[in-house]
This record gives structure tokens, sequence and C-alpha cells, in this order.
């Protein structure tokens, strides 16, 4: 081969090479980046969406959740501490209770007055012991970690 | 490994996951960059936690141990 044209392709190739690792790096150090939907307004419910963006932000990610339809409760001054839970028209409501094994509540009863308070109840006990965030505690973490937060 | 001292202790322990995570990285922000932050923890995750926690976010964990059933972690603030 012409020693000219082998020295050029050497440097081309030299360049090219240089360059397509650049690119690589740049990639590299850009953060990870994550978007959610929060849509439902229950209290189990809002747990998903704001603990990854939560872990996320931890770890340096570029978090995004979009709050929509009931989700919004979450964002409302007045409702993000009065989300609920209902025991309807979820079957794995209530769970067995470890004392009572056996005992299998109908769903009917899940519609009586006063059911959804006490399943709340029952749920925020567990959180509590769990020593889980509030959904409020949570909102303000993400707020701290710069989760963007979109309705 | 005992000779590692820390700038800064942070208990975690009783905290399920992701709580030790969310609470580094609020914590390591209180220190200095170069300090180093202990971090107690009893989820049997965090271990495996750490590792990507500090993987992720470029700090250092410069080491680690445990003693029945509580992980210590300690993490050197790189940047």
């Amino acid at each position: 081969m012409n020693p000219e044209l082998e020295q050029y392709i050497e440097q081309r190739v030299d360049e090219v090479v240089a360059r397509r690792f650049k690119d690589l790096a740049d990639r590299d150090s850009r953060p990870s980046r994550m978007a959610l939907v929060a849509s439902k307004g229950t209290l189990d419910m809002a747990y998903p969406p704001l603990i990854l963006a939560t872990t996320a932000g931890s770890l340096g990610w570029e978090v995004g959740v979009f709050f929509t339809f009931y989700g919004m409760d979450i964002l409302h001054r007045d409702r993000i501490g009065k989300l609920k839970v209902g025991p309807v028209g979820n079957p794995a409501m209530p769970p067995p209770l470890q004392s009572l094994p056996w005992m299998k509540v109908p769903n009917l009863v899940g519609a009586l007055p006063g059911m959804t308070a006490m399943a709340t109840t029952m749920m925020k006990t567990w959180i509590a012991r769990a020593k889980l965030p509030t959904i409020p505690e949570l909102m303000d973490i993400a707020k701290e970690l710069k989760v963007s937060l979109f309705a | 490994m005992d000779a590692v001292k820390a700038d800064a202790v942070l208990d975690c322990r009783g905290d399920l996951c992701p709580g030790p995570v969310i609470k580094i990285a609020r914590a390591i922000q209180t220190i200095q960059v170069g300090q180093i932050l202990e971090m107690q923890a009893t989820d049997p995750g965090s271990p495996a936690d750490m590792q990507a926690w500090t993987r992720q976010t470029g700090q250092e964990l410069v080491a680690s141990h445990e003693a029945g059933g509580v992980f210590t972690f300690y993490v050197r603030r790189n940047k």
C-alpha cells in the first residue's frame, strides 16, 4: 500500500476512535433519568411512584413524576394527609390476621359504613410499625432530592 | 478495618429498603468532601444497596462489616 495512504488511514482511524471513546464517556457521565406516573389517589397506590422517585433521586437520577387523575390528591395541600385505602374490590383485602388465619372476611363486609376508615387505620398502623415514611414525608424527601413534579 | 475513623454517624437500624439509601443520600450532603460517614443498618438488602448507591453516586465505600445482624458501612464523600 502507498505509505502516504497508510499513514492517512491510520491518522483517521485514531481520530475516529478517540471521538467514539469520548462519546461513550460523555454518555456514561450523563445521569440516568426516570419518568413516573402517579394516577391513583389511594393510600396504598400513592407509595409506589414516590418510593421509586425518592430511591432514584437518592441514586442521583433525574426524576420526574407526572400526577394525573386521582393522583392529583397527592399534591393537594388538604388531601395529601387524608388519603384512604378502601377494602372493596380488592381481593387481597383484608389480609388474614395472624391470630385468626382461618377467618375470611366476605368482600361485601368491606362495603359497610366505616370499613374504609378501618382499613385506612390498619394500613397506617402497618406503615408506622414498618417505619416507612408517610406520604407527606415522602413528598418532602422528593422535593429535597429535586424530583420534578408535574401535574 | 476499625482503623477507619468516621466524621459522622447515621443510624438506619430498623429501617427497611429503601430507607437507608434515602437517608444516606441526604446525610452525605451534611459532611465535607473527603470526610467519612459511618452508617449502621439492619436491612438485609443494605450491603447490595450500599454498593449500588456508592457506584451510582460516585461516593466511595471504604469499608463495611457485619456483627450480630447489624451492618456497618464507612462511606467517603467524593463529591
